[in-house]
């Protein structure tokens, strides 16, 4: 787990050092897109909520925290599994050869090896921003309810983990990334406004088979005590069988990888 | 013109040919419709209005921008960076063709490809979800609607070429297009309507190229324009003076480029 963890950080800091020698300006310009992005996300979800009052039985200040926490959760997900952008890349050109011939796992190399630091730096001002909406929707963070969320990010991020192997594991056999992972941006991001608007049926399949609805909606009622922190014991299980299911395609996917780009 | 029209095949032909691939995307934009339909029917779904929009002013403002965003925003330019980079820009510049018009024709293709998908998946979610439609039968506002389009898809052209060619000057090509995204997801009126923004914000956006591309064509369409001929002689200017600019940078960068990596 230590080799892991420094191998980890030496990536990171490479990546760090490359970002500033190389395209300082082009780090700003991330930045600001990304606080744009935000930002209008959450004017959106005001001039709506301006004259609607009510969304899924969620005042304007409750879906500001929960957008607050799928943007956080969002961030911390892909800051950390950024390495599946350019898998499809690292199969075409041969490097994945070089990733399984590694002592450290192929899967670390593929998932975690290139975490961007500038997500890295927005985590604290993206957490803050959680902390206040929680304390401006009337339900400040204490340190039972933190300790309760971070049991949510543990879960929702082996969940998150799981749907990210599987897309490795496509891409192996398909050479398929790109679209994939970005059509599981897209889906994603339909965690960003409380899961009750998508029906039943909708809000069954982001509980149960993707981890959107513990992405926000799921931990924003655990912060209004709206379901019980005993809900995570279930989810905690899910997360495992996930997991489990995901290392299983992954492991079959590299039984059937032929190495013909090198 | 027959080696244009080769063009045209060649470049559908490239599209159909990583066929997974191009299922992913095609399932992406059905999905990005999907979530913006759920808020608003959770909004409106019961009735009423918000900003003077119905819900089926909306569900056709809806509808509208992602047929919108096929035909204008399809597009094949987005790799005119990536050429510059690698040097492949080298091969069309050798061929006797005129280059703008290559780009051109390549995009013609990809927004033909993507109207032609939306062609058959519109009918199929109108069917699943059957949201209620206002169709427009006045000549006069489809005429108006179809010169703002042609408009929307030559502003779209030329900013795609400017924001390309920074390749001449700098590896770093993606954050300037990542802003673009970002700004134009907001500006287009792609999110909301831009009506729904205070009159402020409504003028200053009207003084940019951004809601000439998806917002004027489809309050057109709506025939809730209050200023048609006004908004479609501004979308004129921002299109020749996008041409200005785009011929000035392209003399600029075509003279320092220096096919590296060819």
């Amino acid at each position: 787990m230590k080799a892991y963890f420094l191998v980890w950080l030496k990536l990171t800091v490479q990546q760090f050092q490359s970002q500033i020698a190389n395209s300082r300006v082009a780090a700003l310009i991330f930045i600001f897109g990304k606080v744009f992005r935000l930002a209008s996300a959450f004017l959106m979800l005001y001039v709506i909520m301006d004259k609607a009052k009510l969304i899924a039985g969620y005042t304007l200040s409750q879906a500001i925290l929960i957008l607050a926490l799928f943007n956080f959760v969002s961030t911390v997900s892909q800051l950390f599994m950024r390495g599946i952008y350019i898998f499809r890349q690292k199969v075409v050109d041969g490097t994945f050869d070089f990733y399984l011939l590694n002592p450290l796992s192929e899967l670390f190399y593929s998932l975690f090896s290139y975490t961007d630091p500038i997500d890295l730096m927005l985590i604290v001002p993206y957490s803050l921003l959680v902390a206040w909406a929680a304390n401006n929707a009337g339900y400040p963070l204490t340190f039972p309810t933190i300790v309760i969320l971070f049991c949510v990010l543990l879960t929702v991020f082996t969940m998150i983990m799981s749907w990210h192997i599987l897309i490795l594991a496509i891409g192996v056999k398909y050479l398929e990334v790109d679209n994939t992972i970005m059509l599981y941006r897209d889906l994603e991001h339909m965690a960003a406004m409380p899961i009750n608007i998508y029906g039943k049926f909708g809000s069954a399949i982001m509980t149960y088979l993707f981890p959107f609805a513990l992405m926000a909606t799921i931990p924003a009622n655990l912060v209004f005590k709206l379901q019980s922190p005993a809900i995570m014991l279930g989810f905690f299980v899910l997360a495992m069988l996930q997991l489990k299911f995901a290392l299983y395609i992954w492991t079959s996917s590299l039984k059937s990888y032929s190495s013909a780009s090198s | 013109m027959n080696k244009y029209f080769s063009l045209f095949a060649i470049t559908l032909q490239e599209i159909f040919a990583y066929r997974l691939n191009m299922l992913m995307w095609r399932v992406r934009q059905v999905f990005v419709f999907l979530v913006p339909f759920f808020i608003w029917k959770s909004v409106l779904g019961a009735g009423g209005m918000i900003y003077g929009y119905s819900f089926a002013a909306i569900m056709t403002y809806l509808f509208g921008t992602t047929i919108l965003r096929s035909l204008v925003m399809g597009s094949r330019t987005i790799d005119l960076g990536w050429m510059i980079n690698t040097g492949a820009l080298t091969i069309p510049l050798m061929r006797p063709i005129r280059l703008f018009i290559f780009f051109f024709v390549r995009d013609l293709a990809d927004k033909i490809f993507n109207l032609g998908f939306m062609l058959i998946e519109l009918p199929l979610i109108y069917f699943i979800f059957k949201p209620p439609l206002f169709l427009q039968f006045d000549p006069i506002k489809l005429l108006l609607t179809a010169i703002s389009i042609m408009l929307a898809i030559l502003i779209y052209f030329y900013i795609n070429i400017i924001f390309g060619s920074f390749a001449f000057w700098s590896k770093d090509t993606w954050a300037p297009r990542f802003l673009l995204m970002v700004i134009m997801e907001f500006a287009t009126g792609a999110m909301f309507p831009l009506d729904m923004l205070p009159q402020l914000w409504q003028n200053i956006l009207y003084c940019l190229p951004f809601p000439y591309l998806l917002y004027v064509p489809l309050k057109l369409y709506l025939a809730a324009d209050s200023a048609p001929l006004g908004h479609l002689t501004i979308a004129i200017v921002w299109a020749l003076i996008l041409y200005a600019i785009t011929k000035y940078i392209w003399h600029k960068g075509i003279s320092s480029y220096e096919a590296e990596g060819r």
